[in-house]
């Protein structure tokens, strides 16, 4: 017989643990990602009976809670995306407060800056303008290097967050996996579940999930597997892979993260885009690092530019201008696993790479190696007078050149003092050399905001640019790229048409000798040569002794900023032509003597990001600004034509001439010679005139328009005597003793105080050169550099000069003169060529500084822009799947207070059973006491 | 849906939040003035206005330059005027003085006054500006332009460079003139070529300033020549005993034009009217000229190419000329034909005066001009900036008070909601 007892029971211990759980969901209500739980009831197994089965009431199945897999998961993912956002958000909102807009930031300073050199070009020779200039560029500089601190400060902050969340991540990975294995040993948790322990361990996940991206797997045994999203295990069962918060490889600055036991350099920033991680990996790369990199482009750009166009001016002083400013160079970082201990150093590119000058005879060719282009044809070159073309200087020493020679130029980066000679090439016959420097002309326009990335990859091969033949040398084979000698510089040197050495530059040691070369043929015959062979095959022009080819290591170069390989192994010349279209110019450091880079070496460039902090002011003298040209040009005032000339330009600060006085002499309206009077040379007799010409020798350029005067008599100085001369004495010039006399063409009167003497006056200087000289007729009189000579009127009868008859000495043909601008301190024109600067579209592809920053500035918003609607997005969504989570899981108290009064009633009518049960017991008790 | 009690909590509060936001950033919006925030409201826009503010700050610099450009002109203007009544006195003291019925002693008192007037030149021509600097020296400001020599002559010291001010996004304005263009570079003559008398030359002759009548041959045969030419004249006496009745009594006279080396230009040439050659045209190598009075044989004339002549050197000249003594007429000759220069040379360097002056006035003209394009490019840029970048303030008002209706309904909700709880019934 049924129990009603036991069933009432049942049924009490039914309800109360039902009235028990909606105690624990009212308790939960608002705690984070529990699920509310239900107690499962099920009916209690029936007895049989002869007449049937008889329900023995309820039982309690389990205690489970409600949970969808998919919703966490997208909850998961979600709060990934909105954690990733926030950081991003919240960074970039740093960063974009500090580099501000019109009114904040950089801005004023930069407006204040270029306004306080408008007023220096309006008052060049007032100091207080001038301090005020100073003033506003020390500004400026500061500023810069503040805001630059402030991006530090906001990197350092991105290391101390990457630190964090890795420490973090760690603990819950290990609370995860100690979780695990409390749910693996509850050993029915199948059909049981641990409903808090399992809501405790989705909260940690959801917790990891902000700090990184995360995918979970469940195991059979209710425990899960935690994998970084792009597989990488964090927690495996009840053991956990510990993350690691490193520093890069390349710039130990730099914190990155690295699972334990993982190989340095593959680390996993690339791989973390999503939660806080992801958000600071995402910050630095693609806002953080272009921000940098633009405030040190500006930096650069401003320094180099204005430093260039400073150098060109003269200051209050009469002294070439300095540096305005001080910059520091590109940053250079070798890898800290690098084999070989080889390191570059870069600077921005100012040089033009290497050109072949030829000569035929008559004329000289100019080609520029890199792209093949003849940059001047059917030219000239006078021993020791210079030629710029192409932004290159070129002079010619003594020394006799032989038809069909030919020289290889490449042109020193900078300084007057550090002129390149240049190298003949094999074959030459004759003796002759140049020099060659690059004038100084900073192109910051093709700098990129990116790093590069310099990888070893292998030996490349070249044949020298002196070669006399043209055979072509194939790219190595590499048949062992674990030679200790892989990459060191290796020289094939033909010692016959036929006979090679080969000899390890690096080493020093010779390799072969006396090898027969056949074309076509592998070099060497068998085996290798520090683990490569190459072939070289004939050209059209046949080798001779003396050609050479080298081996050396082959880069390849990444542009990291669209991810580009811009150069595929090619030898360090290559690599130089490839980067100086980057606006870069790298050298080998050679000093102490380190090994060439070894195969697999790394090398990064940055560019600009770490210019800023060196940016300062280079004068603190008002006095040093230079607003003057260094130079004047000017017709001469005696001239007879109105020819006139431009008021020069320098084209070439460092020419150590660029003040000498020159003198251009017109012989005939279409032909003049050009004298520097400082060193005494002639620089060109004869050349021939046409209106707007431009006219460029020592580092000075200027236009001469007009239809010029020549010379009548064939002296640049004529003599006359004055019509109103009451003596009829003649004058002429008869010899020049010195035609580099600054003086020469000077108007100078000699005036006769009696018959037999005279008084010499300089009419353009204003001075007296002689007084009271005794006369004799036909005698010499010299001054300035010309000898003249007064002759009596043969007659008959005789007659001598008179008292105050004048004879005047004068230049003949029209002159014009370049000099010194000593004393021109009213001058602007330098600083109104430094105003320009301000609107000159030469950095960044064509922007002005402004510009420059302005976009740095459109970018950052942009992406603050992106970010914030990203963030708005994410937050919706997971706001969404929160919603869904919570209708499925989350409490609701009408609920819990609607299950209480469910079960309490049920609880009461069970008690009611049990009173009942009682009350039959009772009446079957009194019945039998009866 | 189920709807979870933390649900209806997250959900007020969010909606509460969300329009408290949208309230803030339309407060702020009004209060600035400014639509845009922050950069990441409307990065385009944002670089627009970085831009347009550049370009309006540089538009106040250029603002800024033209008046200082402008005050500069306006002083070297007065300084230029001085100079010109100068020369003007000058010249109606060399008209007076070409008078014949003059005295050597009312020539002294000119000569007094050309004196003064060379000296209130020179200080006109050493004219500093309000800084101080000497305002034709070129860039040379601090050192004095102009200065005697012990010979008497005045000589130049500034150079040739002329100050630039920039004044629009692609103009330069050169602003003052250097000295020597204004009181040294002044051709002498006719601009062209100048003549002189033979100090030696006995007869009543006396040559025109003259005038170029072919610029091409002049420029090919005369400049292209051997100069200074001389024009040579030739008198053959009366030869007595011969019948005046055929033969008048006046002489023949002829003249040749010679070159620098002796060279013939013109060969010996008849004037046409014996009675009447007074001012009779001389044409060779493109230019005109002609002889008057009476030049005796052997008389020279000189024409040579104009040269730059100071105005100082052509007070000097004046002075000197009027100096000379007026006995013979070969001294009266000198005497007209001296004052005859003078007073084209004072007519060219005033000339150049005018000249420099309208360059003065074309330069303020053109910086009024560019002061005008100025502004007016301002309006535009103030415009286009407020249209970026001002808040529409209707638009925000009214977007302001939607927000705030909607935060009071939320909040009001929210109150209800609340409250509402089966809770509250059991028990």
């Amino acid at each position: 017989m049924v129990d009603i007892l036991n069933t009432a029971i049942r049924g009490l211990m039914a309800f109360r643990a039902g009235m028990a759980t909606t105690g624990h969901n009212v308790a939960n209500v608002n705690t984070p990602y529990y699920s509310r739980q239900r107690v499962e009831l099920g009916t209690a197994p029936p007895e049989k009976q002869s007449y049937g089965y008889m329900g023995t009431g309820v039982d309690i199945e389990s205690v489970t809670r409600a949970y969808d897999d998919f919703v966490m998961k997208q909850l998961r993912g979600h709060t990934s995306g909105v954690s990733q956002y926030e950081h991003l958000n919240d960074l970039t909102s740093q960063l974009s407060a500090l580099l501000g807009d019109t009114d904040v930031g950089l801005t004023p300073d930069l407006e204040a800056f270029f306004g306080a050199m408008q007023d220096l070009a309006d008052s060049p020779a007032s100091i207080p303008a001038r301090q005020v200039f100073l003033d506003e560029a020390e500004t400026l500089t500061t500023r810069i290097q503040d805001i630059n601190s402030a991006l530090s400060d906001l990197r350092d902050a991105v290391d101390t967050g990457i630190t964090n969340a890795v420490t973090a991540i760690n603990n819950l990975a290990t609370g995860i996996a100690d979780i695990n294995r409390a749910v693996a040993q509850a050993a029915d948790s199948a059909t049981n579940p641990p409903n808090d322990l399992l809501d405790d361990r989705d909260r940690m996940l959801v917790d990891l999930s902000k700090l990184a991206g995360i995918q979970v797997v469940t195991q059979k045994d209710g425990s899960l597997n935690v994998f970084l999203n792009n597989g990488q295990p964090l927690v495996v069962g009840n053991t956990t892979q510990k993350l690691l918060a490193v520093q890069s490889g390349f710039d130990p600055q730099e914190m990155t993260v690295r699972l334990e036991g993982q190989a340095e350099g593959s680390d996993l920033e690339r791989y973390i885009t999503s939660g806080e991680l992801g958000g600071y990996f995402e910050f630095r790369r693609t806002i953080l690092n272009p921000a940098q990199d633009g405030l040190g482009l500006l930096a650069i750009g401003v320094a180099e530019t204005f430093n260039e166009q400073h150098q060109r001016g003269m200051d209050l002083d009469g002294a070439l201008g300095e540096n305005l400013f001080n910059i520091g160079s590109p940053r250079m970082l070798a890898h800290s696993k690098n084999q070989g201990d080889a390191l570059f150093s870069a600077a921005l590119n100012n040089t033009a790479g290497a050109y072949e000058l030829s000569y035929d005879g008559t004329d000289y060719t100019l080609m520029r190696l890199s792209d093949g282009v003849i940059v001047k044809d059917n030219f000239s070159l006078t021993d020791d007078i210079p030629l710029i073309v192409d932004n290159i200087y070129l002079e010619k020493n003594a020394g006799a050149v032989a038809s069909g020679d030919r020289f290889l130029l490449q042109p020193s980066a900078q300084g007057a003092a550090s002129n390149a000679t240049s190298t003949p090439y094999n074959g030459n016959t004759g003796a002759a050399t140049f020099e060659t420097r690059a004038i100084t002309t900073t192109d910051s326009s093709q700098l990129v905001r990116s790093d590069y990335e310099i990888l070893t990859s292998g030996v490349a091969s070249r044949a020298s640019y002196t070669n006399a033949g043209n055979a072509i040398i194939s790219a190595p084979t590499v048949i062992d790229q674990n030679d200790a000698n892989f990459t060191n510089t290796v020289t094939i040197q033909f010692t016959g048409a036929a006979t090679y050495d080969v000899i390890d530059n690096t080493t020093g040691a010779t390799l072969a000798t006396a090898q027969a070369y056949v074309s076509g043929a592998t070099i060497p015959p068998t085996g290798d040569y520090n683990g490569w062979s190459v072939a070289i095959t004939d050209g059209a022009t046949p080798i001779a002794a003396g050609d050479t080819f080298t081996i050396s290591a082959g880069y390849t170069v990444t542009r990291w900023s669209d991810n580009q390989e811009i150069l595929s192994n090619g030898d360090f010349t290559a690599l130089n032509d490839v980067m100086r279209a980057e606006g870069l110019h790298l050298n080998l450091q050679t000093s102490p003597p380190y090994s060439p880079p070894r195969y697999e070496d790394r090398f990064l460039i940055q560019p600009t990001r770490n210019v800023a902090p060196s940016f300062e002011l280079n004068i603190s003298d008002p006095r040093k600004i230079a607003a003057a040209a260094p130079i004047t040009a000017t017709a001469w005032a005696d001239n007879v034509s109105s020819t006139a000339i431009s008021a020069g330009t320098v084209v070439d600060a460092d020419n150590p001439n660029l003040q000498n006085t020159i003198r251009i002499q017109f012989t005939s309206a279409g032909a003049f010679d050009v004298l520097d009077l400082t060193t005494g040379t002639t620089l060109a007799t004869g050349l021939s005139y046409a209106s707007g010409n431009e006219i460029t020798y020592n580092g000075w350029s200027a236009i001469i328009t007009g239809s010029p005067q020549g010379n009548i008599s064939g002296n640049p100085v004529a003599a006359s005597a004055e019509p109103t001369n009451q003596g009829s004495a003649t004058v002429a010039v008869t010899g020049l003793t010195d035609l580099y006399d600054e003086d020469l063409l000077n108007k100078v009167e000699i005036r006769f105080t009696s018959t037999n003497t005279f008084d010499v006056f300089d009419l353009t200087k204003g001075a007296t050169l002689a007084s009271g000289v005794s006369y004799t007729s036909g005698g010499n009189i010299s001054y300035n550099g010309w000898t003249a000579q007064i002759t009596d009127d043969p007659g008959p009868p005789a007659v001598t000069p008179q008292a105050g008859d004048v004879f005047q000495i004068r230049s003949d043909g029209d002159a014009f003169v370049i000099k010194n601008n000593q004393g021109g301190i009213g001058d602007n024109r330098n600083a109104l060529a430094l105003v320009d600067l301000e609107t000159k579209q030469q950095l960044l592809g064509g922007n002005t500084y402004r510009g420059v920053y302005a976009q740095m500035i459109a970018e950052v918003g942009a992406e603050g822009r992106r970010v914030e609607n990203t963030l708005w997005s994410q937050e919706a969504l997971l706001e969404q799947s929160t919603m869904t989570r919570e209708s499925i899981s989350g409490v609701n108290l009408d609920e819990e207070a609607a299950n209480l009064v469910r079960f309490q009633q049920a609880y009461q009518a069970a008690a009611q059973i049990i009173q009942t049960s009682n009350a039959i017991f009772s009446t079957l008790l009194e019945a039998v006491r009866g | 849906m189920r709807i979870s009690t933390s649900m209806i909590y997250r959900r007020g509060i969010r909606w509460m939040n969300d329009h408290q936001e949208g309230l803030a950033k339309a407060q702020e919006q009004i209060s600035s003035g400014r639509k845009i925030l922050k950069p990441s409201d409307d990065p385009t826009n944002s670089a627009r206005l970085m831009e347009l503010h550049k370009q309006i700050k540089l538009n106040e610099q250029y603002g800024r330059n033209i008046i200082i450009a402008n005050g500069r002109q306006g002083i070297e203007e007065v300084a230029v005027q001085e100079s010109t009544e100068i020369l003007q006195r000058a010249r109606e003291l060399t008209i007076q003085a070409n008078n014949a019925a003059l005295t050597s002693e009312n020539r002294a008192s000119i000569i007094l006054e050309v004196r003064q007037l060379r000296d209130q030149l020179m200080a006109a021509a050493n004219a500093r500006d309000s800084d101080g600097a000497f305002l034709f020296a070129g860039f040379k400001e601090q050192s004095q332009p102009f200065s005697s020599t012990p010979g008497g002559d005045v000589v130049y010291n500034g150079d040739q460079g002329q100050r630039a001010l920039q004044v629009g996004p692609s103009r330069q304005v050169p602003v003052g003139d250097t000295g020597d263009s204004v009181f040294m570079l002044i051709r002498n003559g006719n601009g062209q070529f100048r003549t002189e008398l033979d100090a030696n030359n006995q007869g009543s002759g006396t040559i025109t300033v003259g005038s170029v009548a072919n610029p091409s041959e002049f420029q090919s045969n005369f400049m292209g020549g051997d100069y200074p030419y001389t024009i040579e004249f030739q008198v053959t006496p009366r030869i007595p005993g011969i019948d005046p009745e055929t033969h008048p009594p006046e002489p023949i006279t002829k003249y040749q034009v010679l070159d620098a080396n002796g060279g013939v230009v013109v060969p010996f040439t008849p004037l046409a009217a014996e009675e009447s050659y007074d001012g009779e045209t001389i044409s060779f190598n493109g230019i005109e000229v002609a002889v008057e009075g009476e030049p005796k044989d052997g008389d020279r004339f000189v024409v040579k190419p104009s040269e730059n002549q100071s105005v100082f050197k052509t007070l000097d000249n004046l002075i000197n000329t009027l100096g000379n003594p007026d006995r013979t007429e070969a001294d009266i000759a000198v005497m007209t034909h001296g004052l005859d220069n003078a007073l084209t040379d004072i007519d060219q360097a005033l000339l150049n005066l005018n000249q420099v002056r309208g360059q003065i006035g074309s330069r303020m003209n053109a910086l009024d001009a560019q002061e005008e394009v100025n502004q007016n490019y301002d309006l535009q840029l103030q415009s286009l900036q407020s249209d970026i970048g001002s808040t529409d303030i209707a638009e925000a008002a009214s977007r302001m008070s939607q927000e705030l209706l909607a935060l009071q309904a939320s909040q009001q909700s929210f109150a209800k909601i609340q409250g509402l709880s089966l809770f509250n019934y059991i028990g």
